[in-house]
């Protein structure tokens, strides 16, 4: 099935992330991320936020941290981010 | 930025949750498709906003979900107009406000003249007291002015204005005006030229107010003969004076002792066409030519309507009635005065229309054995030459 996905991706040129469960993260500066394709949210504090995604966990580490917006498997995470730490699943 | 704008346009929800771990509430959130803002971690509390859409589905998500939460706070414009409407006070505040706002857009607070060109004959302070007489002046509620009353009455007022618009711009009155032309026609500087004189004749008098004379009273004339110079000390200059001149003009008839007379027969004949426009005639009835060597000829021309409507051809009925021709034997005083009379008007006829004094007539008969001449001649005093600018 996972083939069958690249495959239209390819053919038709699409953005990879349309069809694949990869979480797409945009990053603006160190204050504000935004991640769009996650599971679900496994901690939020202060400073740390969990999100299972696809491809493992997401750790964003910082402080001051809080969730601006959580809409619809979109989230925006406003705070000092010190790092965004992917634990992928097949390592 | 224009999130925060449009959820407090509205209107929110400052709520609370006491819970040790709000990653639940969050997921489920999530997955129910309700919005949550600014989540919090206040130590002991976590906080959140959410919009007053989302508000119910959010309680009962966490009602099925057995989860509380506080309402902290009610926010937004939303919230904000729902209180302000609660009260009378502020209705009654909001309602006086729009009522002042309207008496104070339509309060006149200027009166502005606008005029095409400058104001030459009338200043705009007595145009200011002639709308001041219709009561458009400052400080008056605008509605109830009359404009094309006071337009009326401005330019009736002053013989000086042609035109009058009074318009409103905001608060302000604009009062637009045209002055009259009047008869002091501007003074084009003539070109420079010469008087030369229109026909033939005598010249009886002579008054040179620019220009240079070249000729005297008494002195004949020819057509296009140049009578005053326009040229003063070798400068050029536009010639202007007053000439009039003795002008002969002559008229000549010729009429024959016997002459042919048309008459009526009485004989007439009829025929019947069918006519589109002036474009094509189809003979009906009766012949398409006169029947008669001599004829006159007179048409009838009819309409034909079809259910009320006119149609685009006609029919015309022409009828020819026949002239014979009968020859007329004139004595010779008959001849003579058909002659005089006819030498006389064409003779008038010559004569400018005005600025022209007759002066005397003069007859000539002349006559051989078919016809009689006369030659009128009428002496005419005029004004004579007319401006030629130079080439």
């Amino acid at each position: 099935m996972e083939k069958f996905a690249d495959l239209i991706v390819n053919t038709l040129e699409l953005p990879s992330e349309i069809l694949s469960d990869m979480p797409l993260l945009t990053l603006k500066g160190n204050q504000n991320v935004t991640i769009e394709n996650y599971i679900k949210l496994v901690n939020f504090s202060d400073n740390n936020v969990s999100l299972l995604t696809g491809q493992g966990i997401l750790n964003i580490n910082g402080s001051n941290l809080q969730i601006a917006c959580i809409y619809q498997g979109q989230i925006r995470l406003t705070g000092l981010i010190n790092a965004i730490i992917l634990e992928a699943e097949n390592v | 930025m224009f999130e925060r704008i449009l959820i407090w346009l509205q209107g929110y929800y400052i709520i609370r949750f006491d819970v040790n771990d709000i990653v639940q509430i969050l997921n489920i959130c999530n997955v129910s498709g309700i919005m949550l803002n600014s989540v919090k971690d206040e130590g002991d509390v976590y906080s959140a906003r959410v919009n007053l859409k989302d508000f119910k589905n959010l309680e009962k998500a966490c009602e099925k979900f057995g989860l509380t939460f506080d309402v902290k706070r009610k926010c937004g414009l939303r919230v904000f107009l729902d209180k302000c409407f609660a009260e009378k006070a502020f209705l009654a505040g909001a309602f006086l406000f729009a009522v002042l706002l309207f008496l104070a857009s339509n309060i006149s607070l200027e009166i502005k003249i606008k005029s095409v060109g400058d104001l030459m004959y009338i200043s705009e302070s007595e145009i200011l007291q002639l709308a001041a007489d219709c009561n458009i002046e400052k400080w008056r509620f605008i509605p109830l002015l009359d404009f094309d009353l006071a337009e009326e009455y401005i330019k009736t007022s002053s013989p000086y204005i042609s035109f009058v618009g009074i318009a409103r711009r905001g608060t302000e009155i604009v009062i637009e005006v045209k002055e009259r032309k009047l008869l002091e026609a501007e003074e084009k500087p003539l070109p420079y030229g010469n008087i030369i004189a229109q026909c033939d004749g005598t010249i009886q008098n002579i008054f040179v107010l620019e220009g240079t004379a070249l000729v005297e009273t008494g002195q004949q004339v020819t057509a296009g003969q140049i009578l005053i110079s326009g040229e003063r000390n070798g400068l050029p200059v536009p010639a202007e004076g007053i000439i009039t001149a003795k002008v002969i003009y002559q008229g000549k008839a010729v009429v024959p002792f016997l002459q042919e007379k048309f008459y009526d027969t009485g004989l007439q004949a009829n025929s019947l066409y069918l006519c589109w426009g002036n474009m094509a005639q189809l003979v009906i009835a009766g012949e398409a030519d006169a029947p008669f060597e001599y004829f006159v000829s007179t048409d009838e021309k009819r309409k034909i309507e079809f259910l009320g409507y006119e149609m685009p051809f006609f029919l015309v009925q022409r009828t020819y009635t026949e002239q014979k021709v009968q020859q007329i034997s004139l004595s010779y005083q008959e001849a003579c005065d058909a002659a005089a009379e006819l030498a006389y008007y064409q003779a008038l006829s010559q004569l400018p229309l005005i600025g022209s004094e007759i002066v005397s007539k003069s007859l000539e008969i002349s006559d051989n054995e078919a016809e009689a001449e006369a030659v009128v001649s009428i002496e005419v005093i005029r004004n004579f030459g007319i401006f030629k600018p130079h080439d």
